[in-house]
């Protein structure tokens, strides 16, 4: 099959082939929204899944490469409980799924992770979570300091320059800082108590990214981290392989690389904020608003690649074939950016990675991974109808 | 830095430096130094280099420099591994290739030392062409003169020891052998290499398959009897050995294995049959030195999978060549597993949970009851283990049609199932007894049985369990807040 058939056969949406659009960006969804959440579910029919708002915004379950299959399954959430036997894990997190008001990663994420720390789907899945969340924690609380301390430095004079974080968590270290705040709170007519709850606020909402300091980097600073090694580490490896593996494995580092730059012009944005303290207190209302969008749309960005770069990381050290088999599932599931994201430049990158991951998705299915019985098919098939 | 610099280094800054090199570098430096290596221009140790180089060069696996003796050994490379092999093994040892290198080199005469001189020649050149012409040569002759030489060592005791000798040791013998008997075939071998590159070869396709027909009746006019060295070759290159099943069964106009031995492919056959037994003999070490049920389970569905595949490509009768040989196999591996994963393993699973017999005495509830089992300690430690156990034995239960082990497997899953529930039906009815500092450990210890549970027994009774022991503590927290 050429690339252009591909293209014309997969809309990002199927099973209705036929209304398929024939324009190559049709293989690409069209915004974050329409690509959806990453669920993390644990049933092997359902790997890779996304929750997005539909049409009328009723939930739906985007299931990718089902069953070795060209192009995204869509269901209505509610109907997964009829068409797929879940896991325990997965009933839980469905009962949750459809309680939730906005489906976004964030959100999401917290979900998964309140059923995982249960242990319902396994200790290893359940240690993850916890430790991803104590990290979180921290530097969470690290970083209400640390932006704090930043505010003194950035306004509160001279008289505060060696004034040490630590410092802050003693009355007399509160009683100084306070004072030195006082100068901007009355040049700037706002109270004092004011600027201090707007920090907290302020390092409450910009918590996700955190700041570029040792213990207060969010998890989403962690993540772009982690893609930029990532990245180098599957460059790395692709170098002694063969044409088909090493083309696959660049791929893959392009498109976490071009990930990565999107994130990085939000992330200096959110330093620029950081850096500028004033500026956010003195702008609140846009600040805050700024900042959340900033937040969201780094959330859905990143959405996706954590699992990714976990896969890599518990790759066998001498398994050639197993870190193959691995590269060839990064690469068929790598989430691909939006069109409301990409400039019309990368474009045509974009596009060639979702149509070679359709091309991946079909030797995936040789391997025997993502298999689905015939019963199951038969279920999906009855849904089919149901629907048109 | 400078090549130069190198020999300046001590090993462990040498290491360190490596270290901070990206693979491009590393791919460089190595093919710099191996370059001298060949012609010294440098004072430098190029070996001590190499060598601390090696457990990165291992990861990397960049293009290395040709050398005549990496050019020499090229057509057994998919054969050599670091183990000792067994008798029976088609494997070369890596021990062995320095030993027959340089029995070889000094014993083939002056036309082989030309082609050594060529390949230097033409590496330094990276003249790819004269490069694939000299190894060819160095193939022919080195497999001549180890021909001549091994049927000289047939004239008697003293003649063989003689050459056991000049390799260093009796223990090369055989590698010697197979190796002169893969050389000759090297030109086809490389060719197999230039279609596959990328080892191993995951799956033959048709097209695939008819190629390789057509090589092995080449090889069949113009070199009868080198056939099986050929097809050796390609059976080491596969992931799966079975899947030379798919050429043997075009080569062969037999129907069932009945007859084959009459073919010239029955070797191979023969061939692939041992290495399967040599996972199932993994499978019986396994067992034998206690290595974990994730293992053994690994060994276990590779040896269902290449079962099945060699039974669809080709008719096995109880009473073929190659019959006989599978379900013996399949008898041990049967064996192994009754005495393991569905004997002792059931037991390590349970121990993981609360136990159901309790002991009254201080900390029971009021009132003589017992102290409800699901307040006893949780361990993750070792629920984690039962998780990898229960997995093994669900998974090996599911393959147990192919092992022969039904019987075995039915009886483990049933007994795990009976105690999983009566556990499970034990925690929750002891959960309205619990203290209210007991309510977190209650719901790991559920959690953990639901989990158990649904690894044997699918996800349908355990979430029953679920709902009803999370049900039993809301209530439980609701009565204690109110």
């Amino acid at each position: 099959m050429t690339k252009q058939k591909i293209v014309q056969s997969v809309s990002h949406k199927t099973p209705d082939a036929p209304q398929a659009s024939e324009h190559p960006l049709a293989c690409l969804p069209q915004s974050f929204l329409s690509r959806g959440a990453r669920t993390p579910f644990t049933s092997k029919s359902l790997r890779y899944a996304r929750v997005a708002e539909g049409k009328g915004g009723r939930a739906m379950v985007n299931l990718p490469g089902l069953a070795g299959g060209l192009g995204t399954y869509e269901l209505p959430l509610d109907t997964l409980r009829e068409v797929f036997d879940l896991s325990v894990h997965d009933r839980m997190l469905f009962d949750r799924l459809l309680e939730l008001e906005t489906l976004r990663p964030n959100t999401v994420l917290e979900q998964a992770r309140a059923v995982a720390i249960t242990g319902v789907g396994g200790i290893e899945l359940a240690r993850v979570n916890n430790a991803r969340g104590q990290e979180e924690k921290s530097s969470r609380e690290l970083g209400q300091l640390a932006v704090l301390h930043q505010a003194l430095l950035q306004l509160g004079g001279a008289a505060v320059q060696d004034m040490k974080r630590e410092e802050l968590l003693t009355m007399e270290g509160q009683i100084r800082a306070r004072k030195a705040l006082n100068r901007f709170s009355s040049e700037h007519k706002v109270a004092n108590d004011t600027i201090i709850d707007s920090l907290g606020e302020w390092s409450k909402m910009s918590a996700p990214v955190g700041l570029a300091l040792d213990g207060c980097q969010g998890p989403l600073r962690v993540l772009v981290r982690d893609l930029k090694k990532f990245a180098l580490d599957v460059e790395e490896w692709s170098n002694s392989e063969q044409a088909d593996f090493r083309f696959m494995a660049g791929r893959i580092s392009s498109a976490t690389k071009a990930t990565c730059d999107h994130a990085m012009k939000l992330i200096s944005q959110v330093d620029g904020w950081n850096n500028e303290l004033g500026k956010v207190l003195t702008n609140w209302e846009r600040a805050k608003n700024d900042i959340a969008k900033m937040i969201d749309h780094l959330w859905w960005l990143l959405d996706g690649w954590q699992e990714l770069i976990d896969l890599w990381q518990k790759r066998p050290v001498n398994d050639r074939v197993r870190q193959r088999e691995i590269i060839e599932e990064v690469a068929s599931f790598t989430p691909v950016l939006p069109i409301d994201e990409i400039s019309v430049e990368e474009q045509p990158f974009w596009i060639d990675v979702r149509v070679n991951q359709m091309l991946w998705a079909g030797e995936l299915r040789k391997l025997g991974s993502g298999e689905i019985d015939a019963d199951m098919v038969d279920r999906l098939e009855r849904f089919r109808r149901q629907s048109a | 830095m400078k090549i130069e610099e190198a020999g300046k280094l001590g090993a462990s800054q040498l290491g360190q430096l490596f270290e901070s090199l990206s693979g491009s570098e590393i791919a460089r430096f190595t093919r710099a130094i191996e370059s001298d290596r060949v012609d010294p221009k440098l004072p430098l140790p190029h070996e001590t280099i190499l060598q601390i180089l090696r457990p990165r060069l291992a990861s990397l696996k960049p293009e290395r420099y040709p050398t005549p003796m990496r050019q020499f050994c090229d057509p057994i490379e998919d054969l050599l591994t670091s183990a000792m092999p067994s008798d029976k093994s088609i494997r070369i040892s890596r021990s062995s290739l320095m030993p027959i290198w340089n029995f070889v080199s000094s014993a083939a005469g002056p036309e082989f030392q030309k082609a050594m001189r060529d390949i230097e020649v033409a590496a330094a050149a990276r003249n790819a062409d004269k490069l694939a012409a000299a190894e060819r040569t160095l193939w022919k002759l080195g497999a001549r003169c180890i021909e001549d030489e091994v049927e000289a060592s047939h004239n008697g005791v003293k003649q063989e020891r003689a050459l056991a000798t000049r390799l260093g040791s009796r223990l090369h013998l055989k590698a010697l052998i197979e190796m002169g008997q893969i050389l000759n075939v090297g030109e086809e071998i490389a060719q197999v290499r230039d279609r596959f590159p990328s080892a191993p070869i995951r799956a033959l396709d048709p097209n695939d398959v008819s190629w390789l027909r057509d090589r092995f009746v080449e090889i069949s006019e113009a070199k009868p009897g080198l056939e099986p060295m050929f097809l050796l070759a390609v059976l080491a290159r596969l992931l799966r050995p079975s899947e030379l099943f798919k050429l043997i069964r075009v080569l062969s106009n037999k129907a069932d294995d009945r007859t084959i031995e009459k073919t010239n492919l029955a070797e191979t056959g023969d061939l692939i049959i041992d290495l399967l037994a040599e996972t199932v003999t993994e499978i019986e070490e396994g067992v034998g030195t206690g290595k974990d049920e994730a293992h053994i389970l690994s060994l276990a569905r590779w040896y269902a999978s290449e079962f099945t595949r060699i039974t669809r490509e080709f008719k096995i009768r109880k009473d073929g060549r190659w019959g006989e040989k599978l379900l013996e196999t399949r008898r041990r591996v049967s064996k192994a597993l009754a005495n393991t994963m569905f004997g002792a393993t059931p037991e390590r699973v349970i121990d993981a949970l609360p136990k159901l017999e309790v002991r009254q005495g201080p900390g029971s509830g009021a009132k003589g009851l017992a102290r409800p089992i699901f307040a006893q300690d949780f361990d993750d430690e070792k629920v984690l283990a039962a998780e990898k156990s229960a997995e093994a034995i669900a998974e090996t239960a599911r393959i147990s049609d192919v092992l022969a082990a039904q019987s075995s497997a039915a009886k483990a899953v049933v007994e795990l199932k009976k105690k999983l529930n009566q556990i499970g039906r034990a925690g929750v009815d002891g959960m309205g007894r619990l203290a209210p500092e007991e309510i977190p450990v209650a719901q790991r210890n559920l959690m953990a049985t639901v989990r158990l549970l649904e690894i044997v027994d699918g996800p349908e009774d355990a979430d029953v369990l679920r709902r009803r022991g999370m049900s039993a503590l809301r209530a439980l927290q609701g009565q204690k807040a109110g």
